[in-house]
């Protein structure tokens, strides 16, 4: 292994680590999902009549384990290819 | 003994006439509500939990009507509730796409999602403006009718500076909670199940006015 596929090998695990930890700091979550759900503030006729807090939905990207392993996998098909392009060659003469 | 019975249930009978469930508030008579809020505060929720995945959606887009008695809600009350099909999201553009689609809800050919109270079959008064009313209404998805139990607490706000400041107009706020199986309503689907629930829990949480 030269030094080119080992800078390959290292970039490519590292890429594919720093993916999986955005996606556990975003919460684990099975599906990519492009809004959040966040509480609304309820007001006081609201809580009179018994109302529960209302919920909205405010654009964030939220990173899902089927994007992150689709990500991987292309990762990892790239890294392959860089590896044999990078493979020494051997000279005939 | 057979004089004792007869007695019983005339004096019960008496009970459920003479004193009928309603609301001791300042309005009387037949009052009529109004759930179409342009400002889209009326919400329905709906939850599906799978051990793969939590989908939590909401709509906005409610109208409807109820009325009744306000001194004999049990034997008066009646209307429809109805959200759009299509409003429904879950926070993904995707699913609420697919949502739309023939195999799931199909909002091209059913706009709509409704509940129709049939009857009413018991009403305990929670306070002089608070009532829960179990009903049995036909809840229409999907092209499918089911009658379905419900039960709902009502909260009626007579006119005052206080209401004034959500709509004019007495207010009538609905709270409900109840569970359909999507398989009873014709979606069959072969995520049904894994990705989503067959069971959802549908949560509905709006405020009607008697000025519309």
């Amino acid at each position: 292994m030269n030094k080119k596929q080992k800078v390959t090998i290292f970039s490519g695990a590292g890429i594919i680590i720093i993916t999986f930890v955005v996606w556990s700091l975003q919460g684990f979550h099975l599906f990519t999902h492009d809004k959040i759900e966040i509480q609304l503030p309820q007001s006081d006729v609201d809580k009179l009549l018994g109302q529960p807090p209302r919920y909205g939905w405010v654009n964030h990207f939220t990173l899902g384990l089927e994007y992150t392993l689709a990500f991987t996998a292309i990762i990892i098909a790239v890294g392959i290819v860089l590896f044999f392009i990078f493979k020494n060659k051997r000279k005939v003469f | 003994m057979r004089t004792a019975i007869k007695i019983f249930f005339l004096s019960l009978l008496f009970f459920i006439t003479a004193f009928p469930q309603g609301f001791n508030v300042k309005a009387s008579g037949v009052q009529k509500f109004s759930f179409k809020d342009d400002k889209g505060r009326n919400q329905a929720t709906f939850t599906s939990i799978t051990e793969l995945d939590e989908v939590d959606g909401t709509s906005n887009d409610i109208s409807g009507t109820l009325s009744f008695d306000v001194k004999n809600v049990a034997n008066t009350l009646k209307g429809e509730i109805s959200i759009s099909t299509a409003s429904i999201t879950t926070g993904i553009a995707k699913r609420d796409k697919d949502l739309r689609e023939p195999k799931w809800l199909d909002a091209y050919q059913f706009p709509t999602i409704s509940f129709t109270i049939k009857k009413v079959t018991g009403v305990t008064k929670l306070a002089d403006n608070k009532l829960q009313v179990n009903v049995i209404g036909t809840f229409f998805l999907h092209g499918v009718k089911q009658d379905i139990p419900v039960t709902a607490t009502l909260t009626y706000l007579d006119e005052s500076s206080v209401t004034e400041s959500r709509e004019p107009g007495d207010l009538l706020g609905v709270n409900a909670k109840f569970q359909i199986m999507l398989s009873k309503f014709g979606i069959q689907n072969m995520i049904l199940g894994s990705r989503v629930a067959d069971k959802i829990d549908i949560g509905v949480n709006i405020v009607g006015t008697n000025k519309f």
